[in-house]
């Protein structure tokens, strides 16, 4: 059905939104696509500038230490030889050290774009940060070819673009922006004739499947809402035989992955307990970095009233298609819930589909008043006010007491905080820490650091070890050790084992002499979470960086 | 004299909802303009320190919760421990081993030694929590502390009403920091209490450093 038809207007020329671009004089076909091209050169920018300007902090290094052995051995291992890639005491491997506990995805393709441009950080970050334009071409794409709707998809890509925390994950050597691509990837063909055509089919089962491979978290909580949403609002446009069958699908390319990663061993550490603090969160952190409150409210108004007065929901395919979007991430976070973990970064897939809904009730907004549609624009592309200020109204803004008025939990604006982070940045403490081993130690010594062993075991030559692995095992005692002053416990609650060696270390030896770093000990380093991502350093330096070296008589020579 | 008529009896439920949402915009873009930091800082210079001392009182009325609750939590643990004792039951305790598997957060909840664990485990989580903000205050109150130091004795030509509220921030940072003493040795005493449990009664044993105050 076309836009017209949908809304109404006969027309004895059938108009579809597919625009035939041979057929289109060039000059009109420049100005179709020139506003978009602009978008994506702003995304381009956006995404690729400085791409290397912090180094890999601990959950991307954990990526690109697995993908270095993969480029070595073929799988990713999590020991070399040298060093033990873990964060979860020692439960993410075999016997063999093969990496069992998360998809091999996001491993694969790092591997690849070191293979092609070098153990470097910016190859590493290249194929993700590519995947988060194509995110911002697909948004686009995704509204123009179903609904013919030229300012909706435009104001939807450009909102992506300029939503500073999805390119904070965007630019992460992690599944973000794959999880999202895919996600994207899977809705188009979701769109698409797959009930009769063999291509969107096969889409939808690949870009199904894929996500299982980028995240299985992902792919259960989305697959899981979108089936209910879709069932509820497109049941017709469902048949049974070809929905199963492409069900079977995915289930078979799923099966390997559920054999093979350690989900049964995860899955014992759900907790029906934690419901209500994930539901908290998740809807906090959704409220606050990725749909302000007031839209949210509006749509259930909207629809509400709709319910309320049984007037029955639009049937126009566009506001369907939103309701079907708010059902997919309402269904995504209920069933995150039960997931151990409450963390943010599982939401980054729902970006896009945050940023067509938004595109939607900007253009609704500009059709009712142009003054608030321009004033609500402003707003979404340039601040986060929407997001933070009625919170703050309402009592409930999450702000950590580790805040800066610098941060994404403050009101301000984003992008002049993410251009200044790019164009000037300062040395985090991944990068200090880099710098000084690289200057300091010698071939042959070994490295106890109580959390970021990933990134010096990546781009040091040095044995690391500590962090959030599991039992320590050391003869000797070793050269070097970096104690934090954010103190990390393990799920059991316990202090981590890293953490208990060098307090003893310390307590009961003088052999360790301190050399401060004129650096800040930052808690992550180039961790993406709006909630904790620092773009200039803090305003007041709480804990400097404190390494300790033993003393040279009793120090072993290499 | 010509009457002033307001406009609100001429408008259409239509245009109410327009000028709202206008206003409703509009009220957020200035609030947004005021809140800025750099705005902030050029119209109400020492307002800084107010907000974070006013985030940290915000943050001690969580710490005393959770402080509360973790008692609670110590309170029913003991009786547990207490009935299974009277019933000549197996004893209850933590198992202190490094288990292979990573826990489950629920356990089997139809045996008893499991909900003595997932209690535990509750209670653990608990201080931690409480011992992870009260650390970050007091790294954040020191740091605060040290700045206003340092700015009023280089501040000479400040004028003696800027360098009264630098005096008057120092002492709500003095103020705070003693509470937050209090709040640490509370917290010293139950984590105490709780290795203690553990234990099954017995004296802490220094498996895991269990609290450990900022130096």
């Amino acid at each position: 059905m076309s836009f017209l038809q949908a809304n109404g207007i006969e027309t004895p020329y059938l108009i579809l939104p597919k625009i035939n671009i041979m057929a289109e004089p060039c000059n009109r076909v420049y100005s179709s696509y020139f506003p978009i091209l602009l978008i994506l050169a702003l995304g381009a920018f956006l995404l690729l500038f400085h791409l290397d300007h912090r180094p890999f902090w601990q959950d991307e290094a954990e990526t690109a230490c697995l993908a270095k052995n993969v480029l070595k051995y073929g799988v990713p291992l999590a020991y070399d030889g040298v060093n033990m890639i873990s964060q979860e005491q020692g439960h993410e491997y075999d016997e063999n050290f093969l990496w069992r506990w998360s998809p091999w995805l996001q491993i694969y393709v790092t591997a690849a774009a070191f293979r092609l441009g070098g153990l470097t950080t910016f190859a590493g970050r290249l194929p993700f940060a590519i995947l988060g334009l194509m995110c911002i071409f697909l948004v686009y794409q995704l509204v123009r070819h179903n609904f013919g709707d030229r300012a909706w998809a435009l104001w939807a890509a450009a909102l992506l673009t300029c939503c500073v925390p999805f390119l904070l994950y965007a630019r992460q050597c992690r599944y973000y922006s794959l999880g999202a691509f895919l996600t994207l990837a899977s809705l188009y063909a979701f769109r698409e004739k797959w009930q009769s055509k063999m291509f969107p089919a096969l889409l939808l089962c690949f870009s199904l499947g894929l996500l299982f491979y980028a995240n299985y978290l992902l792919f259960l909580s989305f697959t899981g809402a979108a089936l209910l949403a879709a069932g509820l609002l497109y049941s017709s446009e469902m048949p049974l035989a070809r929905s199963l069958k492409l069900i079977m699908a995915v289930g078979i390319i799923i099966l390997p992955g559920l054999f093979l990663f350690s989900i049964q061993q995860q899955a014992a550490m759900v907790s029906l307990g934690a419901i209500l603090a994930n539901l908290e969160n998740y809807f906090g952190d959704f409220f606050q970095f990725m749909f302000p409150l007031p839209l949210g409210f509006f749509l259930l108004w909207r629809w509400g009233r709709l319910l309320w007065t049984r007037s029955g929901l639009s049937e126009a395919p566009q506001e369907k298609f939103i309701l079907f979007l708010s059902l997919v991430v309402l269904g995504n976070i209920l069933i995150l819930t039960p997931a151990p973990q409450g963390e943010f970064r599982y939401l980054v897939h729902l970006y896009p589909l945050c940023a067509i809904v938004l595109g939607w009730i900007v253009c609704r907004a500009w059709r009712y008043q142009k003054f608030s549609g321009v004033l609500l624009a402003m707003l979404l592309l340039g601040t986060n006010w929407l997001y933070v200020l009625p919170m703050d109204w309402l009592g409930i803004i999450s702000r950590p007491v580790h805040n800066d008025p610098h941060m994404l939990i403050y009101p301000n604006l984003p992008l002049k905080l993410y251009i200044s982070e790019l164009s000037s940045p300062y040395p985090d403490v991944n990068q200090n820490l880099i710098r000084f081993f690289q200057t300091h130690a010698r071939p042959g010594e070994t490295i106890l650091t109580a959390y970021g062993d990933l990134p010096l075991q990546f781009y040091t030559p040095y044995r690391v070890f500590g962090g959030l692995g599991g039992p320590i095992v050391e003869t000797q005692p070793p050269d070097w050790l970096v104690p934090r002053w954010y103190t990390r416990w393990n799920r059991q609650y316990d202090l981590n084992e890293s953490e208990v060696l060098i307090r003893q270390l310390l307590a009961h030896s003088t052999d360790y002499r301190p050399i401060i770093l004129p650096a800040e000990d930052e808690i992550f380093g180039n961790q993406p979470d709006p909630f904790f991502h620092r773009f200039i350093p803090p305003i007041e330096s709480i804990a400097p960086l404190i390494v300790y070296e033993k003393n040279p008589p009793t120090r072993q020579k290499p | 004299m010509k009457k002033i008529r307001l406009p609100g009896r001429n408008l259409s439920p239509s245009q109410w909802g327009k000028l709202l949402l206008a206003s409703g915009l509009l009220l957020v873009f200035v609030q947004g303009v005021l809140q800025l930091h750099e705005v902030q800082n050029f119209f109400f210079p020492g307002r800084y320190y107010a907000l974070k001392l006013n985030l940290i009182r915000k943050e001690y009325s969580k710490i005393d919760g959770g402080l509360s609750s973790l008692q609670a939590q110590l309170g029913r643990l003991t009786r547990l421990q207490e009935q299974q004792a009277r019933h000549n039951l197996f004893p209850l305790r933590l198992s202190l081993s490094n288990s292979s598997s990573p826990p489950s957060a629920d356990g089997d909840r139809f045996n008893p030694d499991s909900s003595w664990q997932s209690m535990f485990h509750a209670a653990q989580k608990k201080r931690v929590y409480v011992a992870r903000k009260l650390h970050y205050i007091d790294l954040i109150q020191k740091a605060m502390h040290r700045d206003l130091e340092a700015q009023l004795s280089g501040n000479g030509s400040a004028s003696p009403t800027k360098k009264a509220g630098m005096e008057k921030t120092l002492q709500q940072i003095r103020g705070s920091q003693a509470l937050g003493r209090t709040f640490h040795d509370n917290l010293k005493n139950l984590s105490e209490k709780l290795e203690k449990l553990a234990e099954g009664g017995a004296s802490p044993k220094a498996r895991n450093v269990p609290y450990n105050r900022a130096k």
